[in-house]
């Protein structure tokens, strides 16, 4: 059964004389707002009511008890509460109601009294004190207030004269502080320096010295007495912080006075943040504006920063200050001024981005913003703020059509944005979607349309792309340039009979247009291989033949026609083939070590060393000796390929050595792999690469990255070479980039699944996971290229 | 010229000397003065500057680009008639402010003994 929630008492239900008692004994445990709270609530049950028909009531005895105990405990709890308040007029209102609820309690009176002195009230201040010491005239406090009363409303000589009736015994601190201040009040500010000299207290003793002699009119013997602050070897009490604060803010006036802006600011700071820190009302909010807005308004332009510091600083003691509030932007905009002056850019870029967020329009800020950013190479916070840019303009187009050069402008940004959020890889979408705000602005602009179109090509929507390009055809006619494009959006979008006509069309308009020549003959190649990965020899032979029909010198259907010759044993055909690519490239080592790769796979190894002997008279570099090697490996001829990487190692650089490496490692061939990174170490010891290589093969290849690293104890030699490689990266700019990379790898072989351990399986069985499969998340970066493997035929 | 190249080069309206709202015939204007001052074959690297400045404003398309990626004392200026003036007093030191500062000064430690004293 569900618990029956307990209810509180209403105050109804609670015996009011028991809340009363309640809240006098929370008062004297000094609960104050816990007994303010139940004597509110008690209070109007217990005014005096008639009843519904006007007659008297009877009032049971204990609660006319609770009734004249109710304004002398709500009083006392006012007076307590009071002191919590910091804003001085809320306090003033408790006090009143505490002395209108208990006239007799002096202390109410002689607080509230100072409240009114406080808020401007001098005459009401007076009154208070005035009562106060009628109702107890020989209290030295109440005489003290009395006589502070006098001075605040402008009679020192009466003041004087109370002073003057103090015993002379009980002439204390306080008195000479009083008499000093009355002759003050009198003009004699000699005298009352000569006063100083009898206070004890150092915070006393400078204060009133420094202020007589600055209404004496000597600055001098002011600063100098200002300058000092008084030795403590304690946290100061509220007394002396509130002396301690006015002497502070006065040093900030002779300092302002003087020109020392800086100084002045950093007393003024310190006199703000004593009378905070102690919740008092010295000195007032609006003498620290005040003093703040002067220093800022001078240093604007000469010290910005300082106008910043002032502003924010009269926003914290007053945040309601509009003024200060407007004038730190217009500053930070003054600041990232002088910054950008210095070539500080960052710290203009930090400015101005605060300056942004209150006016995120701004044409200024954005376009400053976005061209330093970029010079910092924060590109992609440099796309946010030229969006914004753009977007702005665009709004603005039609306002601003007349102003001269805008739309070119406009155009021009529309197409920095594109090419920016391409190079920094955004969003898809997002990108087409800017390129479509582009087009509507400038429908006519064919340029602009094509990039659409290449744009949906690239992000595989061959369609959308066809449509671009019908838009621009319509407009412009019809082009072998236009026409190639729209046939490679067809061989995307797998329409294989449109994207031949249409590339047979282009032809046909421009025989020699390179870019229809090109793409059509690489269509025509795609058609071929996969022809003979199905083993359609005779289609196979045919798009070759049609390659060699628009280019009959064109190399790469040459030597697949030459295969596909030596598949059906026209070897005679075949030679002639590869004699012609030889024929039309003597010179290039590259075809000779490519056909003796050819000539490698169908066991014709005589054929192939010829051309491997031949390639290297052409060029011994070690680049071909590699690829010489790479042929080898490529048929499984490991010792020979071993043989020729070593022979390259003896001159190859560290990017080489790293591909033999990798080669080797592809092949399953991790030992002899190692050899080739330790070189690429010794050829680049300060280069990070080798290490991350020499790590992912620890790991055993990209599939650490999947399943764990493939043998538990290469775990730490892998983590030792990925730091290495990160301390290297690290050390040079010109490595730098290769520090996310590295941390990329750490972070994806942390989070790998170790289940690989359990798997009977090899290394060389996981090659059916291929690199670019969604399912195995986003591709990882290329690293050992699963180069497949030549078949002999 | 590419975005980047414009982020480092020199401002075409400093070297000829322009305010960035200057119509066409002003740039070519001061174009020419300057090509008379610094002739090919007199200061050859003086009119490679000259002339590179002019043909980064001479055509609309080029001036685009010029614009769009200039940031100039012009762009970065804050504008001091925004700035908006405290209406309060100045503070000021005189004999009337520290007497009434010292009363306040006095009613604060006064309270501050009520409080002690409570």
């Amino acid at each position: 059964m569900a618990k029956q929630k307990k209810k509180s008492k209403t105050p109804s239900q609670v015996p009011v004389h028991e809340l009363v008692k309640t809240a006098e004994e929370q008062l004297s445990r000094g609960e104050t707002d816990k007994a303010l709270h139940n004597l509110r609530r008690v209070e109007p049950l217990l005014k005096p009511r008639p009843s519904s028909d006007g007659k008297k009531i009877t009032i049971p005895p204990h609660i006319v008890a609770a009734q004249a105990a109710f304004p002398s405990l709500l009083a006392r709890a006012l007076f307590d509460h009071s002191f919590k308040l910091v804003d001085l007029e809320q306090r003033r209102g408790a006090l009143e109601e505490a002395v209108r609820l208990a006239p007799a309690e002096v202390r109410s009176r002689l607080t509230l009294g100072v409240c009114r002195l406080l808020t401007g009230d001098t005459a009401g201040a007076y009154a208070d004190f005035q009562k106060a010491d009628e109702m107890h005239p020989n209290d030295p406090l109440i005489t003290r207030a009395f006589a502070l009363g006098l001075l605040a409303t402008g009679r020192a000589r009466e003041a004087t004269g109370v002073l003057g009736s103090w015993p002379r015994e009980s002439r204390d601190e306080t008195w000479y502080r009083l008499n000093a201040l009355c002759n003050l009040a009198e003009g004699n500010a000699e005298i009352a320096a000569l006063i100083s000299g009898n206070l004890k207290s150092p915070f006393a003793a400078l204060l009133v010295k420094s202020l007589s002699n600055l209404a004496a009119g000597d600055t001098a013997a002011a600063q100098s007495a200002l300058d000092q602050l008084p030795a403590i070897d304690h946290n100061p009490t509220n007394s002396e912080a509130a002396m301690l604060a006015t002497q502070l803010y006065y040093s900030s006036l002779v300092n302002l006075a003087a020109g020392r802006d800086k100084q002045a600011f950093g007393n003024l700071r310190e006199a703000g943040s004593l009378a905070r820190s102690h919740s008092l009302p010295l000195p007032s909010a609006d003498k620290l504006s005040a003093g703040y807005h002067a220093i800022a308004e001078r240093a604007v332009t000469t010290d910005p920063a300082l106008a910043i510091e002032c502003w924010q600083e009269a926003l914290r003691s007053n945040p309601a200050d509009k003024i200060a509030q407007a004038n730190l932007e217009v500053a930070k905009r003054a600041r990232a001024q002088s910054a950008w002056r210095a070539g500080q850019t960052e710290q203009a870029v930090a400015l101005w981005q605060e300056a942004l967020e209150t006016s995120p329009n701004d044409e200024r800020l954005l376009r400053n913003l976005a061209i330093s950013l970029e010079k910092l190479e924060r590109k992609d916070e440099a796309v946010t703020h030229w969006r914004a840019l753009a977007r702005l303009w665009r709004q603005q187009a039609k306002q601003r059509a007349s102003e001269t050069g805008f739309k070119d402008r406009l155009l021009r940004l529309e197409q920095h944005v594109i090419d920016l959020m391409i190079a920094t890889r955004q969003d898809e979408q997002a990108i087409i979607n800017e390129l479509e705000a582009a087009i509507k602005l400038d429908p006519d602009n064919h340029e602009l349309r094509l990039q659409i179109a290449e744009q949906h090509l690239a992000f595989g929507k061959p369609h959308l792309a066809v449509r671009q390009l019908q838009l621009v055809e319509r407009a412009q006619g019809e082009s072998a340039d236009l026409l190639a494009r729209k046939a490679l959006a067809f061989a995307i979008s797998q329409n294989r009979k449109e994207a031949e006509k249409t590339f047979e069309r282009a032809i046909e308009l421009e025989p020699d247009n390179k870019v229809a020549k090109t793409t059509y003959l690489t269509f025509l190649g795609d058609l071929a291989s996969k022809a003979d990965r199905n083993e359609q020899t005779e289609r196979a032979m045919e798009y070759c033949r049609k390659q060699l029909s628009i280019d009959p010198n064109y190399a790469p259907a040459l030597k697949h026609l030459a295969m596909l010759d030596f598949d059906l044993e026209n070897d005679a055909e075949a030679d002639e083939l590869l004699n012609r690519v030889i024929e039309n490239n003597p010179q290039s080592w590259q075809q000779r070590v490519s056909i003796g790769g050819i000539y490698l796979s169908f066991y014709k190894n005589k054929e192939a060393e010829a051309h491997f002997k031949k390639a290297i008279e052409i060029d011994s570099s070690p680049g071909c000796i590699y690829s010489i090697g790479q042929e080898y490996l490529d048929v499984n001829e490991s010792k020979r390929a071993l043989k020729f990487f070593e022979q390259a190692a003896e001159k190859a650089g560290m990017d080489l050595l790293l591909e033999m490496a990798v080669g080797l490692f592809s092949h399953g061939l991790t030992k002899d792999g190692l050899q080739f990174v330790d070189k690429a170490i010794k050829a680049a010891p300060d280069h990070p690469e080798p290490h991350i290589v020499k790590a992912l093969a620890h790991a055993g290849g990209p599939a650490a990255f999947i399943f764990g690293v493939a043998n538990p104890k290469k775990r730490a030699e892998v983590e030792k070479e990925l730091d290495e490689a990160e301390r290297l990266a690290s050390a040079r700019k010109e490595y730098a980039s290769a520090l996310p990379r590295i941390r990329e790898y750490r972070e994806r072989l942390t989070a790998a699944n170790p289940l690989r351990s359990l798997l009977p399986l090899g290394l060389s069985d996981l090659d059916f996971l291929d690199e670019d499969d969604d399912d195995y998340g986003p591709p990882l970066p290329p690293l050992f290229s699963s180069k497949r493997k030549k078949k002999r035929r | 010229m590419n975005a980047e190249n414009l982020l480092t080069a020199e401002n075409p309206y400093e070297t000829l000397g322009l305010e960035r709202g200057a119509d066409e015939a002003e740039i070519k204007q001061a174009y020419f003065n300057l090509v008379r001052e610094h002739p090919p074959e007199r200061d050859p690297e003086g009119f490679k500057r000259i002339r590179a400045a002019y043909e980064k404003l001479r055509a609309a398309g080029e001036r685009a680009e010029t614009d769009l990626f200039l940031i100039d004392e012009r762009d970065v200026a804050f504008n001091a008639g925004q700035l908006q003036r405290y209406a309060g007093q100045p503070p000021a030191i005189t004999p009337e402010t520290i007497k009434s500062d010292l009363i306040a000064l006095e009613a604060v430690l006064l309270m501050e003994e009520v409080i002690v004293g409570r």
